[in-house]
Formats: C-alpha cells, sequence, structure tokens
C-alpha cells in the first residue's frame, strides 16, 4: 500500500469502504494466509482462521485507531483467532495446544497439502516441540522473516525478550536436528 | 549426524502447499460471508409509526376509562332507599339543610305521604319543648 493513510480513510468511509476491504483482502490473503498455517499447519483449520480472520478486521474497521500499522494491526487478529482456535481444539481433544501441534506433525505425511521433504518434516517436529511462544517467534521470524520491531508491535513484547526466545528456539532446533 | 547451523544451512521452507485456485476463489468467499452476515436494515420510520399508534392506544385508554367510569355513576338513578340510608349515615346532614332544598310541590307532596295523626303530633309537642319557640319564629 502506497499511501496506508490515504487507505485506511478509504476503508472508514462507508461509501468506499467496500471497494478497499476488498483489496485488502487482495493485497493480505497470500501473507497471513502463510502466517496462520504456518500457526495451525493443517489447510483447512487454516482456510477457516483466515476467513474468521478477514470478517473481524471488516467489523472492526471502526474501532482501528491508526495508532499502529494496518500490517500489525491484522496480523495481531490473525494470531489471536489462530491461538484461540489451537486453544479450543486442544480442549476439544483434552490436551495441550503444544501437544495438538505435534499431533498434527505426526499426521503431516499423509497430508496432501504438505510436500515437504525429510529436513522439512524434522523441522517442523522440532519446531512443535518448542513451547507456544517460542514457536511463535520462531515461525514468524525465520519462516516470514519478519523485523524484530514488527513482531514486537504484532505481539506486545519487548524487541529484547524477542531476540532472547528466537535465540533459545534456534538452538533447541539445532539441536534436535544434529542428533535425531 | 553433522551439527546443523540453521543460518548458515540453505533456507528450510514450511512445506506446505495450498489447493489450485484457492486464492482466486477465497476474495469472493469471503465477501459472500460478509453479505449473509450483515445485518437487514429496517427503517426506524416505521418503528416510529407503531409506536405513535401504541401511544395514542394508551392516552385514549388513560382517558376513557375514568370518563366512562363517571358517566356511569352519574347516569345511575338513585332510589330512595339509597338516599335514607345516605342520610342516616351521614349525620352533618342537617334537616334545616334538606328543608332548604324543597320547593312547594314537595311540600304538598309530603303531607299527602305524611298523614300524621293529631295524637301522634300531640305527644311530639309535649316531648320537644323548643317546638314552641319555632312555632313563635
Amino acid at each position: 500500500m502506497q499511501d496506508e493513510k490515504a487507505f485506511i480513510e478509504a476503508l472508514l468511509n462507508p461509501k468506499t469502504q467496500r471497494s478497499a476491504f476488498q483489496e485488502l483482502v487482495s493485497q493480505y490473503q497470500r501473507p497471513l494466509y502463510a502466517h496462520i498455517r504456518n500457526l495451525v499447519l493443517n489447510h483447512d483449520d487454516a482456510d477457516d482462521v483466515l476467513q474468521n480472520t478477514f470478517i473481524k478486521v471488516y467489523k472492526n474497521l471502526n474501532g482501528f485507531k491508526g495508532e499502529s500499522k494496518l500490517f500489525s494491526w491484522m496480523y495481531r487478529i490473525a494470531t489471536n483467532e489462530a491461538l484461540t482456535f489451537l486453544q479450543q481444539k486442544s480442549k476439544r481433544f483434552q490436551t495441550t495446544s503444544e501437544e495438538y501441534l505435534q499431533q498434527q506433525t505426526e499426521k503431516m505425511q499423509a497430508d496432501d497439502y504438505f510436500d515437504g521433504d525429510e529436513i522439512q518434516l524434522k523441522l517442523q517436529k522440532a519446531i512443535a516441540l518448542l513451547p507456544e511462544k517460542q514457536q511463535l517467534v520462531f515461525k514468524m521470524k525465520y519462516f516470514e522473516e519478519l523485523k524484530y520491531e514488527e513482531i514486537s508491535e504484532i505481539l506486545g513484547t519487548t524487541v529484547g525478550g524477542l531476540k532472547a526466545s528466537y535465540h533459545i528456539a534456534v538452538k533447541k532446533i539445532e539441536e534436535y536436528l544434529s542428533h535425531d | 549426524m553433522n551439527p546443523i547451523d540453521l543460518h548458515k544451512h540453505p533456507k528450510i521452507k514450511p512445506g506446505f502447499k495450498v489447493p489450485k485456485n484457492y486464492f482466486d476463489e477465497l476474495e469472493s468467499k469471503i465477501l459472500g460471508q460478509l453479505e449473509t452476515e450483515e445485518p437487514k436494515v429496517i427503517q426506524l420510520k416505521s418503528y416510529r409509526k407503531y409506536w405513535f399508534s401504541a401511544v395514542a392506544a394508551v392516552v385514549i385508554l388513560a382517558v376513557s376509562i375514568p370518563l366512562y367510569q363517571n358517566w356511569k355513576i352519574n347516569s345511575t338513578p338513585l332510589d330512595n332507599e339509597s338516599i335514607e340510608q345516605y342520610l342516616s349515615y351521614h349525620p352533618n346532614v342537617y334537616t334545616e339543610d334538606i328543608i332548604s332544598h324543597l320547593d312547594d310541590s314537595d311540600v304538598i307532596s309530603l303531607q299527602k305521604k305524611q298523614s300524621l295523626e293529631s295524637e301522634t303530633i300531640e305527644k311530639y309537642l309535649l316531648e320537644n319543648e323548643m317546638i314552641e319557640q319555632y312555632l313563635i319564629d
């Protein structure tokens, strides 16, 4: 988006809201899908969460104060939706969200929408063993290549804390990949 | 196995695939959901019309019920028995008050109805000394 301020105004104006929202979906559907898919792992779940995210974004447009970037605001909604989804799923299976994701990685080889090789599958299994926050930070930094400042704005955590979480996560993953 | 340094190792991608045409259809799917979720706008005007009617009905009832009750009370003719009963239970209504409302025709009518015997009159006059003064007056 070249001129974010003008675009936000178009999103808030009832006359232009619909067409601006259409453009928003078109611009953000791929990066948001990738973000959500990294968190929930399964395509069907990612599809549900992504649609809910966009619906929530549309319903809350009037509540967007412009204090953060539109990108950060949408990523925050997507992250919250994905984490809530994982909590609900794990609650249904009477387990933790980490254990639920570990179970999901075990099913990955049979998933039609996963075509990763051995190292990719191993990396997914290594990530699933991390605590939820370290998983989140690692995925956003390593896969999505977001800057620490951007992650900080999305998650509301300090850059220092994020760096520490990422460093620990990388060490654990490298250890898992080297030995198992 | 050799130690792996994630930042020196070629980038490992997540390995996820997306169904064909997924993103082409997603936009219309989301916009379609918005249309079904958006509440229908019902004009306030029609609500206002109902409100006016309801308020008018309440006002009419509030005014007409006491009016009807009042009319019902006034339109019921009082029988003599009720009047007598009322007077006997209300000692503050004096005989003078009643007399002041009587006209000639009422007096004639009373005379006809109340044919007192002379013995009764004499007895009454003997018992009520004050009557002499009244007669003089």
